[in-house]
């Protein structure tokens, strides 16, 4: 490369040298936090699996036999009287147990109650703060309270933009597939594991960079617009009236039921039990649209008469409120159960380990710069040197 | 290395140490104390107060009305203290079985003074338990 190259204005090498100074600060400045970051919500992917293998009381052998809701209904409110019921759920996949979320009148934390989905027979208990919860909440704020989320979610911009800048850094990337080179030393090894990488989990960076991004422009939505999520409708006093002050909740199996009749390809995920009298009971699930996380699908019923109050599916939705409800499953990769989390698992891994072999190639890279610059000119600063004498734009 | 490293070893020490607190945060016991369990009406009821207060100042309850097998079906829920002319009701708000609200007690002795709870129904007709607040514990009313 000709020296006039690198230094004329306006030039390709010019703009190749900005995206790398670029690629190195957003990957290597922010790495430790971005790695936290990646990290976290890698393990966050397949959080409720570590979850199954540390409790056994999350366990339940796989059937075929329909989730008996009214029976862990029952068991659960015989065995918390005073509890108020927040939800029930399905197994997470085959071989998990259901979970009831409670809660108590001594606990400022719901409670997680398990029980066999087939029997409801109640079979263990948890605090809120899984390992999955613990994760996810990690993951998702840094338990920072309100700004942790921008913290968090400003990184789907960097990771943008290393990204991109990765792309035109990387001359001819889409031949990098299946190159690697292993014998011309450290730097170079890890260099092409870092490119090799790059190359094959482009896509995941993408989504992951694009629903991060979508994160931090739904979090300023929340806090600066009156901006919120699709609510679930009340009832009206009158249908109150008709009850006295001790109302028994409909039949939870003949509310799936009727759920059932009306979404047919409903598969019950989630149902929500009301918090107060005038909230509805939502049957929540699946309902053969791809990519939508399981709210989205919704049958809304009386709490008392279990009469039907509305039905949301996701084909009824605005492209906007569809993607709204699209960016957690692209996000997490739960979409295609244990399989689709395995694969956004392995990918996690290696945009994590993509952090670290670019933050010690950065690192290697700032070191030997530094020296030349100590033994040649000590007042030249690091970024000022110029990056390709060093040899460190990669090759296409 | 140069300067770079500390800033970022300050944010990964401070997210620890967040997500530390956050830990003892959530598992540490509510700073409540139960003041009266027992019945209210056809529900059950248990009344705590979150801080210590003496006379003439504001006291904060949660009520957690339950009822096993069904859903206590009131439209509002109120309380007030009995002894004093000026007490207006506080109307308790919240989401779920727990509802709270703030009430200032009268200035003077407590003994003989009573709180009022009123559960209002959908039909108009309502719940009422009266509890003295000599029976809370020296904790809650000073």
């Amino acid at each position: 490369m000709a020296k006039s190259d690198r230094t004329r204005p306006g030039s390709r090498w010019f703009n190749r040298r900005f995206a790398f100074k670029l690629h190195g600060w957003c990957g290597f400045l922010l790495s430790i936090l971005l790695f936290t970051i990646c990290l976290s919500g890698t393990l966050a992917v397949v959080g409720n699996e570590i979850d199954w293998l540390l409790n056994p009381d999350m366990r339940a052998a796989p059937s075929s036999e329909p989730t008996a809701w009214s029976a862990i209904h029952r068991n659960v409110q015989a065995r918390y009287p005073e509890a108020q019921l927040l939800w029930l759920g399905a197994p997470v996949e085959p071989g998990f147990a259901a979970e009831a979320v409670i809660r108590r009148h001594d606990l400022e934390q719901p409670w997680r109650v398990y029980a066999d989905p087939y029997s409801g027979e109640i079979q263990g208990e948890a605090s809120w703060l899984t390992a999955q919860r613990f994760l996810r909440d990690f993951h998702m704020y840094l338990f920072t309270p309100h700004w942790g989320k921008y913290i968090v979610t400003v990184f789907g911009l960097t990771m943008l933009v290393s990204m991109l800048t990765g792309i035109i850094v990387y001359r001819k990337w889409w031949k990098g597939f299946f190159t690697f080179e292993r014998e011309r030393g450290r730097r170079i090894l890890w260099g092409s594991v870092h490119k090799l990488l790059g190359v094959w989990s482009l896509w995941f960076v993408a989504v992951i960079a694009i629903t991060g991004t979508w994160y931090f422009v739904e979090a300023l939505l929340f806090d600066f617009t009156n901006f919120a999520y699709i609510g679930l409708p009340t009832v009206d006093d009158d249908d109150l009236s008709e009850h006295g002050p001790l109302a028994p909740l409909a039949d939870l199996d003949a509310v799936v039921a009727r759920a059932k009749q009306e979404v047919p390809s409903l598969q019950v995920a989630l149902v929500r039990l009301p918090a107060s009298s005038r909230d509805v009971i939502s049957v929540q699930g699946q309902a053969g649209a791809i990519l939508v996380r399981d709210r989205t699908n919704r049958v809304n019923f009386r709490p008392f008469s279990g009469e039907v109050v509305s039905v949301q599916l996701a084909q009824d939705l605005s492209p906007a409120w569809r993607w709204v409800d699209t960016a957690d499953p692209l996000h997490f990769g739960d979409f295609g159960g244990l399989w689709s989390k395995l694969i956004w698992f392995g990918f996690g891994l290696a945009l994590s380990a993509m952090i670290l072999t670019g933050a010690w190639l950065y690192l290697r890279r700032v070191r030997r710069l530094g020296d030349r610059s100590d033994a040649a000119d000590p007042g030249v600063g690091i970024t000022d040197e110029p990056i390709a004498a060093a040899g460190a734009l990669p090759r296409g | 290395m140069g300067k770079w490293k500390y800033p970022q070893l300050l944010v990964l020490v401070l997210a620890l140490v967040l997500a530390v607190l956050f830990c003892l945060d959530v598992t540490r016991a509510p700073e409540s104390v139960e003041i009266y369990k027992g019945d209210f009406g056809p529900w059950h009821l248990r009344l705590a107060a979150g801080e210590r207060v003496a006379p003439g100042e504001t006291l904060v309850l949660t009520a957690w009305i339950s009822s096993p097998g069904a859903r206590p079906n009131y439209r509002r829920l109120e309380v007030s203290v009995t002894s004093s002319q000026q007490s207006q009701p506080t109307n308790m708000v919240g989401s779920g079985l727990a509802r709270s609200g703030r009430l200032r007690l009268p200035p003077g002795e407590a003994g003989g003074t009573q709180l009022l709870l009123r559960a209002e129904l959908w039909d108009g007709t309502s719940v009422t338990k009266k509890i003295p607040l000599a029976a809370m514990p020296e904790s809650v009313a000073r």
